[in-house]
Parts: C-alpha cells; sequence; structure tokens
C-alpha cells in the first residue's frame, strides 16, 4: 500500500472574496511544495461549488456546515513520520510568511484517516492504488460517525463494502471509491467506546451533479433494506455530497453579480 | 535534489484521429499508474496545439509534427527507479493497455540530468517545486552540442547568468530547468551492473550522435504572450550586448511553446479531422 494513513481538512472561507486568492495561493505556491515533501505521495483538493451544496445533503454538525473546500494527502508509511514532516511543513510555511489563508479561512476539519480498501469500476483500467493520481471531474464525499464499535458497526462495514459500493461503482460517472477510517481506531490506547469517523470518497469522471442525483435514487430505495446501517441507527451521516475538480486558474464558482473576488 | 534524472520525449501522433484516443490512455490509464511508482517524482505531459506549431522556431524537419511532449522526474536510486519504469511500460503491454503503439512515433527520446532550476523572484516555490506548480504552457529549446570546451563552458554561463534572467523578466516566466543529456554524466565506475535503459531509448541514443541540452521556461500566462514578450524584449537585449550567437558550439533543432493539458478537454485538433 502505497499511503500508511491520510490527512482529510476541510475549509471555510470566512471572507467569500478571498476565494480566488485562496486558491491562488494553494494550488501556485503551498501545494507545489507540499507535493515536494517524502512523506507526501499525493495531496488533491476540491471545492464545493454552491451548485455542489444544493445537491448535498444538509450539513447535521455545525462545526462542519458551510465548509468550501475539501483536501486529502496521501501520506507514506512509516506515517507518524510523514504525518510530522507534513506539520513541520505547515509551521514552515507559516514561518517564512507563507500562509496567507490565516487572514481568511478556518479549518472545518483536520483530521487523520486510515485507508481501509480502494474499488475501481470495471471500464477504468488502472489499479484502486492509482485511482487517486487518475485526473476526476470530482468527487462525492460522505463524512460518517459510528457510535459503537460492535457488531452492528461491522454489519455495517460489511454492507457498504459488498451492497453499497459495488452499486455505487455501476452507477455511470463512476470511476472508483476509497475508504478511510479515523486513525484513533489504529492506536493502541484507542477507546472504543467513543465514536469514530469513517469517510467515504467516491472519485467521479462525469458530471458530479449528475451522480448525487442517481446516487439520492438508489438510497431512496435502500431505505427499505433492513441491513442497511443509516437505519439501524449504528451510522450517523454527517455529511454527504459532490465537490468538483479545481482547475488551476478557474476559480469563480463564488464570484458574485459580475464583482470577482481578488 | 528531488529527481536526479529525467526522462523527455516528443510524441507524434501518426493517425489523427486518435488525438482523443491518445489522451484518455495516457491522462487516466498509463500517468497515474506511473506517478504510483515510488521513484517516479513527478510526470507531466503538455500538448503542441496548432497556434503552438505555428509559433515554433528552429525547428528541423524530423521534429514538424510533433504534437506533445512528456516528462518524468525520476528519485535516486535510480537503477531500481528504472527498472520500474520500464515494468511498467512491459506489464502495460502485456495487459493490453499499450494501445498508442499503434499511432505514435517519438522522434526523440531520451534521459537527461537536471543541471539547475530557477524561479522568476515574483514565484515563491523552490526551483525544486517548480516542476509541480501548475502552468497554462511551457516553452522548449532543444540543441545538439557540437562541442565540450572552454567555448562550450562560456556559452552555458551566458544563458546562467544573463539569458536565463532575462527570459525569466518576460511576460508568464514563472521559472526554468536546464538538462543535459545523460551521456555527458558515465557512472562513476564500472560496477557490472548494465546500463539503466531500455531498448527502445538504446535505439534512439544510437541514433543522435550528439549529446542534447534542454531548456524549459514554466509559464504561467499564456505562452503567445510569453513569446510577444521575449520578441519585444529582443532589441534591448540586442544593444545592451545580452545576446550571443551560440552556433558555434550548440546547433538549436527545435524550439516551442506547449500548452497544458486539462483533462477532457482534448478539441485542439479538431479542426483537421473527423474525431471529436
Amino acid at each position: 500500500m502505497f499511503a500508511a494513513v491520510v490527512h482529510l481538512s476541510l475549509t471555510t472561507l470566512t471572507d467569500p472574496t478571498k476565494h480566488r486568492a485562496h486558491n491562488a495561493w494553494r494550488q501556485l505556491d503551498y501545494d507545489p511544495e507540499l507535493l515536494l515533501q517524502p512523506g507526501v505521495a499525493w495531496s488533491d483538493a476540491w471545492v464545493r461549488s454552491p451548485d455542489c451544496v444544493r445537491a448535498s445533503a444538509p450539513d447535521i454538525e455545525s462545526a462542519i456546515a458551510g465548509f468550501h473546500y475539501a483536501e486529502l494527502c496521501w501520506l507514506r508509511a512509516p506515517g507518524y513520520s510523514s504525518a510530522q514532516s507534513l506539520t513541520d511543513f505547515s509551521e514552515c510555511a507559516f514561518q517564512m510568511g507563507r500562509r496567507p489563508d490565516g487572514a481568511w479561512a478556518t479549518q472545518a476539519l483536520s483530521a487523520y484517516f486510515v485507508p481501509l480498501k480502494g474499488y475501481v469500476n470495471a471500464r477504468v483500467l488502472v489499479s484502486a492504488e492509482a485511482l487517486p493520481f487518475r485526473p476526476m471531474t470530482g468527487i462525492h464525499l460522505t463524512l460518517s460517525r459510528l457510535s459503537a464499535h460492535d457488531a452492528a458497526a461491522e454489519a455495517s462495514f460489511r454492507w457498504h463494502d459488498q451492497v453499497r459500493i459495488p452499486r455505487i461503482l455501476g452507477c455511470a460517472e463512476v470511476a472508483g471509491a476509497w475508504t478511510f477510517a479515523t486513525r484513533d481506531l489504529f492506536k493502541p490506547e484507542r477507546d472504543l467506546s467513543a465514536p469514530a469517523l469513517r469517510l467515504e470518497v467516491v472519485y467521479l469522471d462525469g458530471d458530479p451533479l449528475a451522480f448525487a442525483a442517481e446516487l439520492g435514487s438508489h438510497e431512496q430505495a435502500w431505505r427499505k433494506v433492513p441491513a442497511n446501517p443509516a437505519m439501524t441507527g449504528v451510522e450517523e451521516r454527517l455529511l454527504a455530497g459532490p465537490l468538483r475538480t479545481i482547475i488551476p486558474w478557474r476559480w469563480d464558482w463564488f464570484d458574485v453579480a459580475g464583482i470577482e473576488s481578488d | 535534489m528531488h529527481a536526479s534524472k529525467a526522462y523527455f520525449s516528443l510524441t507524434e501522433i501518426l493517425d489523427p484521429a486518435h488525438h482523443k484516443t491518445h489522451n484518455e490512455w495516457h491522462q487516466l490509464d498509463h500517468r497515474p499508474e506511473n506517478l504510483l511508482l515510488p521513484g517516479v517524482a513527478w510526470g507531466d505531459r503538455w500538448v503542441r496545439s496548432p497556434d503552438c506549431a505555428r509559433a515554433s522556431s528552429d525547428l528541423a524537419t524530423k521534429y514538424a509534427n510533433v504534437h506533445y511532449a512528456i516528462m518524468y522526474w525520476f528519485r535516486d536510486p535510480i537503477q531500481p527507479t528504472l527498472d520500474e519504469f520500464f515494468m511498467l511500460s512491459e506489464r502495460s503491454f502485456q495487459w493490453g493497455r499499450s494501445p498508442q503503439i499503434g499511432w505514435t512515433r517519438r522522434p526523440l527520446r531520451g534521459f537527461f540530468t537536471p543541471i539547475k532550476g530557477y524561479v522568476a523572484p515574483r514565484i515563491r516555490v523552490s526551483v525544486d517545486a517548480l516542476p509541480r506548480r501548475p502552468v497554462k504552457g511551457i516553452y522548449v529549446s532543444i540543441s545538439r552540442l557540437k562541442r565540450h570546451d572552454t567555448d562550450t563552458e562560456a556559452v552555458f554561463r551566458w544563458y546562467d547568468e544573463i539569458h536565463l534572467p532575462d527570459l525569466l523578466q518576460c511576460r508568464g516566466a514563472a521559472g526554468a530547468w536546464t538538462f543535459a543529456s545523460d551521456d555527458l554524466f558515465p557512472p562513476a565506475w564500472d560496477d557490472g551492473a548494465p546500463p539503466a535503459w531500455s531498448f527502445a531509448d538504446r535505439n534512439s541514443r544510437e541514433t543522435e550522435a550528439f549529446p542534447l541540452r534542454m531548456q524549459i521556461v514554466y509559464l504561467d500566462e499564456d505562452p503567445m504572450d510569453f513569446l510577444a514578450d521575449v520578441a519585444r524584449h529582443e532589441p534591448a537585449w540586442r544593444a545592451a550586448g545580452r545576446l550571443l550567437d551560440t552556433s558555434p558550439v550548440e546547433e538549436v533543432f527545435f524550439a516551442s511553446p506547449f500548452r497544458m493539458i486539462v483533462p477532457w478537454e482534448w478539441d485542439w485538433f479538431n479542426d483537421n479531422r473527423s474525431e471529436s
């Protein structure tokens, strides 16, 4: 496995005029240096444009509600030293005066996850590990919280692996998917009574909104399936919705009334 | 340095109906698998769209129909890295995932040693990060080195101290890298290991009698705007004695802009053929 751990951050811009500045900074300054770090295998970011918000389920957690960007960074083994270098890199950028985002952005979520399993649609020829490196039009991101670490939770994971994701892979826009569990569960001192985060990223090579609509119709049908963990109360959905790929210099999703943000 | 060697090739699509399938294959299949290899530090590809072809200069006939440039950067240790790189190439063929062999020709391919990176003063990334920074295009020039003497060294000094800094003052120039073909960097000693290149590369080496020098300027504005600004500056450079006739030591045989390739936006050649 090319990565031992991933880091997910959800970013909210507090100043709506800074979307272009934010993307210019991240895409043309921060990420090129980040990708150079030896522990960083890959990194990507996506935007939750207004049309994606409209196509999403309502955000349940107030802490992450209304986020604008998701960033996922894949870190090589050994995971701890790679994560440490990620943290050190962030501080070094600040010390060099290359973290202007502090003036306009807050992190709604910053968390480490362990990759569980990758899936690819049969028509997509790359391996599951190469999937994150494959261009995409967007992703569909689902963040859930599991309240227990018991047989019901294990059954829900089996349902995801054997029912939900294979059906998702049958959708026209889907290239593949990866699942992740919070790194908290992989620590020796883990607390199995604490709620645990679970992440599903579906990689799309068609219209992200079309996939969201198709998934929505599937989920309507799955509500009638007793094994669906969303129906058993094992899993609480915190957020679910599409995000778009960020193409360099095309940062106009939040421009309002013909006035570009800077 | 983030990479000790680089692979560069120029690709021509022999059947114009295959530009879309070529881009699908490389961008959605082959490049992701290559980027997964631990020794591959980075990989990129650019298109020589029709307007870029028209803006080319110093072009030998052999390269007139080049459509794409591709580059991979490799980490040390180089031998296992290249083993994996070439194994993927053959595996792809054995998987039935090398359809490009039916419609491509590579008039130039080879291994280079990175010499030096440059960034424009307005750009804050390091030279090692520069290849990972998004571009709107690049400007590539490649020459054959006729000599390896004090005059050649003086030309390289002119590039380093005068010409590249001048180019980086031009519109859209974010930075640059220079390279020399790795024939000029022989192994320190013979340890009995076979040469770290494939049969395909050995064939191209045998047809290339002179070592090559390559320069890539990374552009974050339209390549045509960069070229226009270079042309605008040249009279002043000439008047100031900042231009040099390098022809005694090198033959520039390829100089062309290329554009960035945005996934699924592969329509540069649609006007000339039936495929869309």
